[in-house]
């Protein structure tokens, strides 16, 4: 009785192969030198130039994600046929559609793959993306990760929600004012590719950034749906239209990048 | 004592010549953020693709002077040939042509031993002829381009990069 009384002592509960000691999550709008103009203006691709008034996203959460199932591994840098260009979590197939990773590991197995949260930061924020916000996290439950591949990282937003103007290119020198609001942002993701066993820190901390960067509006013809607007020079787009479906494409690609530093 | 004198001096050299002509994809890039402070050969961008000025593929870098932050610089590709293209600033190149024909560019990715100096680059796989690189619009006067050769390619491939 004695000896097993000790035993109770000597296995106590675990405390996992890595411990999170710190989560930072960042977003912003950072357009780049090639298109920032100051004072809020974007240029896009078209020579459009987008002065942003509000630009503001709902942050709701950020994961650590598993992928399960599929016992091929999906290489992005090595595609199987039928996939190219893959990038930021998705590959363009033939038809020139984005598909998920997640997606593509399925196919490869001939079954099931799906990503599934292992670590998980509430975030609950409105994240101004004009002036940046920087939210310290602690994860949900513990911070003690077991034996695991930790395969991507993501960020679940809800709306989109952007004011402004628009001049410049096609437009000339009359503005036209714009309003776009996307209801459901959706995953932003970033390949992660951790393996936490015995060969990594005991202590790490997260940095996640969330960088919107120039590109946002490539691609929009301003001056086609500036012309198709029903009153005179308002551009009102919402998630029915095309031009923020493209959006949402280039808000995806590579908006997110994670980095994992050792704490020692 | 004269003769072994010499190999001494050649199996060096040998090894070092060797080397040289087996550069990894990682040499090429560590080499372009050693040189990005290194302002190369100034070429004036053209404001039309059929007037874009020549550059080589090399190990030296460009700055390429854009005309109203836009333009166009070509490249004479004599054989099928890997090369890997960096610039210095994200987001500027715009486009890519063969013989005058369209091809897909990729999103570039960024140099990972200096992300922030080189933010994008690209494994390019060019066909022989014309290739012309378009930049902007944008809101920069110029910017830092490097186009190192490859190894040459002896297998057919479909895409012109990957």
């Amino acid at each position: 009785m004695l000896a097993l009384a000790l035993m109770s002592c000597t296995f106590s509960p675990g405390a996992g192969f890595s411990e999170i000691v710190g989560a930072d999550l960042t977003a912003l709008l950072e357009p780049g030198a090639a298109r920032d103009l100051g004072d809020d203006t974007v240029l896009t691709n078209l020579s459009y130039e987008v002065r942003i008034d509000s630009l503001t996203l709902d942050l709701k959460d950020w994961a650590l994600q598993t992928l399960d199932g599929g016992a091929e591994v999906f290489d992005p840098a090595n595609p199987p046929d039928g996939y190219s260009l893959c990038h930021g979590g998705h590959c363009h197939n033939e038809s020139g559609d984005l598909i998920d990773y997640a997606d593509i590991q399925a196919e490869l197995a001939g079954g099931e793959a799906t990503y599934a949260d292992e670590v998980r930061f509430a975030v609950a924020e409105r994240a101004d993306l004009l002036t940046g916000g920087s939210w310290s996290l602690t994860p949900e439950g513990s911070p003690h990760l077991p034996l695991v591949d930790l395969s991507r990282a993501v960020v679940r937003a809800g709306a989109l929600s952007l004011s402004g103007e628009v001049s410049g290119g096609p437009l000339g020198d009359e503005a036209a004012t714009l309003a776009i609001t996307l209801a459901e942002v959706g995953e932003l993701s970033a390949l992660l590719g951790l393996s936490v066993d015995r060969a990594l820190a005991p202590q790490i901390a997260l940095t996640a950034e969330l960088i919107i960067d120039g590109t946002l509006f490539d691609d929009i013809p301003f001056l086609e749906l500036a012309d198709a607007g029903a009153s005179d020079r308002l551009i009102d787009l919402d998630d029915a239209d095309a031009e923020v479906a493209l959006m949402l494409e280039i808000l995806s690609s590579d908006a997110l990048s994670v980095k994992v530093e050792d704490q020692e | 004592m004269h003769q072994f004198n010499i190999y001494l001096a050649i199996i060096p050299l040998a090894l070092t010549l060797v080397a040289c002509n087996e550069k990894t994809e990682e040499d090429l890039a560590l080499h372009a953020c050693e040189h990005v402070t290194e302002t190369g050969e100034a070429v004036d961008a053209a404001a039309d693709a059929a007037d874009a000025p020549y550059i080589t593929m090399s190990d030296e870098p460009y700055t390429i002077t854009l005309v109203d932050g836009s333009g166009f610089v070509s490249i004479d590709v004599p054989e099928d040939s890997l090369a890997l293209m960096f610039t210095d600033t994200a987001d500027l190149i715009s486009g890519l042509s063969h013989d005058g024909e369209d091809e897909v560019l990729a999103a570039g990715t960024a140099n990972d031993d200096c992300p922030d100096d080189l933010p994008e680059h690209w494994d390019l796989d060019l066909h022989a002829g014309e290739w012309t690189v378009e930049f902007g619009p944008s809101a920069v006067d110029s910017a830092w381009l490097m186009v190192i050769a490859g190894e040459h390619s002896d297998e057919d491939h479909d895409d012109h990069d990957h």
